[in-house]
C-alpha cells in the first residue's frame, strides 16, 4: 500500500515536472523564429538542471527526470515544425548537456550550506562556471554535429549560438534555482533587506533604461555596478535576478529590429543578440565572482568565530578542571593537617618527633598553598576575582604583608625592610594587593634571604604605583626572566652558587604559581608586573598598581564568590583571614 | 567541654569523620554518632537526643545545608533549637552567607583545630543565641553587628527603595 501511494507520488511528481518543462520549451520555441534555432532549450535546461539538484535523491528519480526532459523537449521541438529527426538530436542533445552539468556539480559535492565547513571553498563560483561553461560544450557540440550531419551548414554558427544560450541560462537560472534557500528568502523579508533589493531594482532599472535611451552614446558598462551592487547586498540571489532583469531587457533591445548604438549597429539581429549574451555572460562571471568571494569571507568568520568560542570553551573547561583539582587536594590536605595538629596535643611528644609533625605540618602547608594559588588564578583566569577596590595606604599594606610572612619558618632569620612615602596610595582591592605583596616577598624570602636584607619599597610613576621587592641573591638568569611570571617555574637560579648551596638544597626554589598569581591579580586590577635582576647585587621584582580610581570607573558589585572570615558574618574573635598569612598553622583559628 | 555531651557528625568523606571524631574526642566528647547521609542523620536524632551537630556543607547527594534547615523549620522535631555548627572546605563569602541563613550556629573552615573546634562549640552551647522565628527562617539570631547608628529610613537593605 505504501509502496503503491509511494509511486503514485512519483508519478505525479514526474508528471508536474513534465508539464512545467513541457510548457518552458514550447514557449521558448514559439518565442524565437524559425524551427532551426537551436538556441531555444536554454531556459528549459536550467529548470531542469536545478531541479536535478535540488529535488532528485535518487538515481531513479534523476533519470526519471532526464526521460521527462528529453520526452517534453522532443514533443515542443515537434511541435514547433521542427523534422522528427532533427528534434530527436537536439532533445538528446538538451539531455546530454544537463547530465554533464549535473555530473559537473554533484561531482564536486556541492552544498550551497555547506560551504563554513571549508572556507578555500569557493564553491558557487568554480562550479557554476565548470557547469555553465563545459556541459553547453557538450550540448553544442553534440547539437552542431547532427544537425551538420543533416545537412545543415554552418556548424560553427549553430555551435555557438547553442553555447552561448545555455552558458547564458546555466550562469542565471542555476544560481538563482540552487541558491534560493529559507533564508534568503527570510532576508527579503527583514526591513534591510528590502531595502536592498528595491534599491538594487532600483539600480537596474535606471542604468538600463539610461543605456538604451542615451542612443547616441555606448553606455553599456553602466548596468555592471548595479549588477554588483545586488550581488554585494543580496549575493547569489540579489546576483542572479539582476542578471536575468538586465540581461532579459538587454536581449529583448537586441533582438529588436530598430538600431541599437550600444550594441553596434551595423550587427544583424543574431550578431546583435550574440553580443548581448556574451555581455550578460560577462557580468554574470563578475557577480558570482563577488557572491563567492563574500560566501568565502562569511565562511572564514565563521571558522573564526567557532575557533574563538573553542578556545574560551577550552579556557573555561581548563579553569574548571583547577578549580576541582584544588578542592579535590584540598579534601585529604585538610584531615592530614587535622591530625598533624591532633598530634601535636595529644602525647608529650620528643623534640624529634615534634620536629617531625611540624615538617609534615609544614609540607601539607606548602600544598594548601598551592591548592589555594590555584584556585585563585582560576578565579582570576574567569574574572571571577570580585575585586574592592578602594584607596589604601601602601605603607600599611607593607606592613600587614611583612606580618603575614612573618609566620614563615624561613622568614626568622630574614631581615626585612620597608621604604614606603607617607601618604602613597593605591587604588586597589585591600586583600589581593596584600596577597600580591605577601607572594612577591615569600619568593624573594625563599630565594634570597640567606644572602642580605629584603626590602620593600614604593614610588610614583605617573599614573600608576610602583611597588618593588628588592633583594641581594641570585636572581634570574636574563633568560629566565620572560617566564618568571609563569606557573610552574621556578625562580630561584639554578647556579653554580646556588646549587654549592649557601641556602641549602635547590629544591627549596619557588617552583608553583605565587608569581603568576601576582601577575593575575595585578593585570586583573589594571595593573603590571616585571623583574630585573643584576644578581647578587639586586634583583627587583615589581607590580604596578593604579593610584586612583579610574574616572567615571563601572565598579562592578562585589559578589559572594570571595573567600571571607567567618567571623565577619558568624560574629566572634576575628580569626586572621583564612589564608592571609603563608603559613596558618593549626592551632590558630 | 561537658564530658558527657553528645554529639551528631554528618561527613561524608572516612577519613574527615573519623578526624573529627578524634578531634572530639581530644575535647572530651567521647558520645558521638558518626554518620554520612542525611537519612542516617535523622534516624540517629529519632533514636538519641543530641548537644550538639557538626555538619559538612558539601556531601555527596545532598547539601549539609538543606538538612539543617529542614531541623530548624520542623516544627515537631523536638531537637530543632540544637546547636549545629558547619564544617566547610570552602570559605567562600556565599557559602557562610547560606550556612547562617540555613539556621546554622557557626562555621568552621577546614583544616580543623582542636582549638578552633573547642571555642566555636562552646560557644554554641554554652552561651546559645537567642533563637528568632520568621515565616521562612527559624534558628539562632542572625544579627551580629548592633549598628544603630544608621539614619536612613530602611536599615535593611531589602527593603530600602
Amino acid at each position: 500500500m505504501a509502496r503503491l501511494s509511494q509511486s503514485w507520488l512519483n508519478a505525479a511528481k514526474a508528471a508536474r515536472a513534465f508539464a512545467i518543462l513541457f510548457l518552458l520549451a514550447l514557449v521558448s520555441i514559439a518565442l524565437t523564429r524559425g524551427p532551426l534555432d537551436v538556441a531555444a532549450g536554454w531556459p528549459v535546461n536550467a529548470l531542469a538542471l536545478v531541479l536535478l539538484l535540488r529535488r532528485s535523491r535518487r538515481l531513479a528519480a534523476r533519470l526519471d527526470l532526464l526521460f521527462v526532459l528529453w520526452l517534453s523537449t522532443f514533443i515542443a521541438n515537434l511541435l514547433g515544425d521542427s523534422p522528427p529527426a532533427v528534434a530527436a538530436l537536439l532533445s538528446i542533445a538538451n539531455v546530454a548537456e544537463v547530465a554533464a552539468a549535473f555530473v559537473l556539480i554533484r561531482r564536486l559535492e556541492y552544498r550551497p550550506d555547506a560551504v563554513d565547513e571549508n572556507p578555500d571553498d569557493i564553491a558557487p563560483l568554480r562550479l557554476l562556471i565548470q557547469a555553465g561553461i563545459i556541459a553547453p560544450t557538450i550540448g553544442a557540440t553534440v547539437a552542431a554535429i547532427s544537425l551538420n550531419a543533416l545537412g545543415h551548414a554552418d556548424v560553427l554558427y549553430s555551435w555557438m549560438r547553442w553555447w552561448l544560450a545555455d552558458c547564458l541560462g546555466m550562469l542565471i537560472v542555476t544560481p538563482l534555482g540552487i541558491h534560493v534557500r529559507g533564508a534568503d528568502l527570510a532576508r527579503l523579508k527583514t526591513r534591510a533587506g528590502a531595502r536592498d533589493a528595491a534599491l538594487s531594482l532600483i539600480l537596474i532599472a535606471v542604468s538600463c533604461s539610461v543605456v538604451f535611451t542615451r542612443q547616441a552614446w555606448p553606455l553599456l558598462f553602466l548596468i555592471g555596478p548595479a549588477v554588483a551592487f545586488a550581488a554585494f547586498r543580496l549575493r547569489a540571489l540579489g546576483a542572479a535576478i539582476a542578471i536575468a532583469v538586465s540581461g532579459s531587457a538587454l536581449v529583448f533591445v537586441a533582438s529588436q529590429h530598430f538600431p541599437t548604438p550600444v550594441l553596434a549597429n551595423p550587427l544583424n539581429v543574431s550578431e546583435r543578440i550574440m553580443l548581448a549574451q556574451i555581455t550578460v555572460l560577462a557580468q554574470s562571471i563578475v557577480a558570482l565572482a563577488i557572491v563567492a568571494a563574500l560566501n568565502r569571507r562569511d565562511a572564514v568568520l565563521r571558522v573564526l568565530e567557532s575557533q574563538r568560542a573553542q578556545a574560551a570553551a577550552d579556557a573555561r573547561a581548563k579553569s574548571q578542571l583547577l578549580t576541582n583539582v584544588s578542592h579535590e587536594i584540598r579534601t585529604p590536605l585538610n584531615v592530614i593537617q587535622g591530625y598533624a595538629d591532633l598530634l601535636l596535643r595529644m602525647a608529650p611528644l620528643s623534640d624529634r618527633q615534634r620536629a617531625v609533625v611540624d615538617d609534615m605540618n609544614g609540607a601539607a602547608q606548602q600544598l594548601q598553598v598551592l591548592a589555594h594559588d590555584l584556585l585563585d588564578s582560576a578565579r582570576a583566569e574567569r574574572g571571577a576575582l570580585a575585586l574592592k577596590p578602594s584607596q589604601i595606604e601602601v605603607g600599611a599594606l607593607m606592613h600587614a604583608a611583612v606580618a603575614d610572612v612573618r609566620r614563615m619558618p624561613e622568614a626568622n632569620k630574614a631581615s626585612l625592610r620597608i621604604g614606603a612615602p607617607a601618604a602613597l596610595s593605591v587604588w586597589a582591592d585591600p586583600l589581593r594587593t596584600r596577597q600580591i605583596l605577601t607572594n612577591l616577598l615569600s619568593n624573594a624570602i625563599k630565594n634570597a634571604a640567606a644572602f642580605g636584607p629584603i626590602s620593600l619599597r614604593a614610588h610614583r610613576r605617573g599614573d600608576m604605583i610602583r611597588m618593588e621587592v628588592i633583594d641581594t641573591g641570585p636572581g634570574l638568569p636574563p633568560e629566565m626572566r620572560g617566564a618568571a611570571f609563569e606557573p610552574f617555574v621556578a625562580t630561584g637560579a639554578v647556579s653554580e652558587s646556588s646549587l654549592s648551596g649557601i641556602s641549602g638544597s635547590v629544591t627549596d626554589k619557588s617552583v608553583g604559581v605565587g608569581l603568576s598569581l601576582v601577575r593575575l591579580l595585578a593585570e586583573a586590577q589594571g595593573g603590571a608586573v616585571g623583574v630585573s635582576s643584576t644578581p647578587h647585587v639586586e634583583t627587583r621584582f615589581w607590580v604596578d598598581l593604579p593610584a586612583e580610581a579610574p574616572p567615571a570607573d563601572e565598579l562592578a558589585a562585589p559578589d559572594a564568590s570571595n573567600d571571607v572570615d567567618p567571623s565577619t558574618i558568624f560574629g566572634g574573635d576575628p580569626a586572621p583571614p583564612p589564608r592571609a598569612g603563608l603559613s596558618r598553622r593549626p592551632g590558630e583559628s | 567541654m561537658d564530658e558527657g555531651a553528645r554529639g551528631l557528625v554528618l561527613e561524608d568523606n572516612p577519613f574527615m569523620r573519623r578526624l573529627l571524631i578524634e578531634l572530639l574526642r581530644e575535647m572530651g566528647v567521647r558520645d558521638v554518632a558518626a554518620v554520612t547521609n542525611t537519612p542516617q542523620a535523622l534516624r540517629e536524632m529519632d533514636a538519641n537526643m543530641f548537644d550538639f551537630a557538626l555538619v559538612d556543607v558539601g556531601l555527596e547527594q545532598e547539601s549539609g545545608l538543606d538538612f539543617i534547615r529542614n531541623i530548624r523549620l520542623d516544627r515537631a522535631n523536638p531537637q530543632r533549637r540544637m546547636p549545629m555548627v558547619v564544617v566547610s572546605g570552602q570559605s567562600q563569602k556565599a557559602v557562610i552567607e547560606a550556612a547562617r541563613d540555613a539556621g546554622a550556629n557557626d562555621f568552621l573552615i577546614k583544616p580543623v583545630s582542636v582549638a578552633a573546634l573547642e571555642s566555636r562549640l562552646s560557644r554554641a552551647i554554652v552561651s546559645p543565641p537567642a533563637f528568632i522565628e520568621t515565616p521562612d527562617y527559624y534558628g539562632p539570631d542572625r544579627r551580629r553587628t548592633w549598628n544603630t547608628r544608621y539614619e536612613g529610613l530602611e536599615r535593611r537593605r531589602k527593603l530600602r527603595l
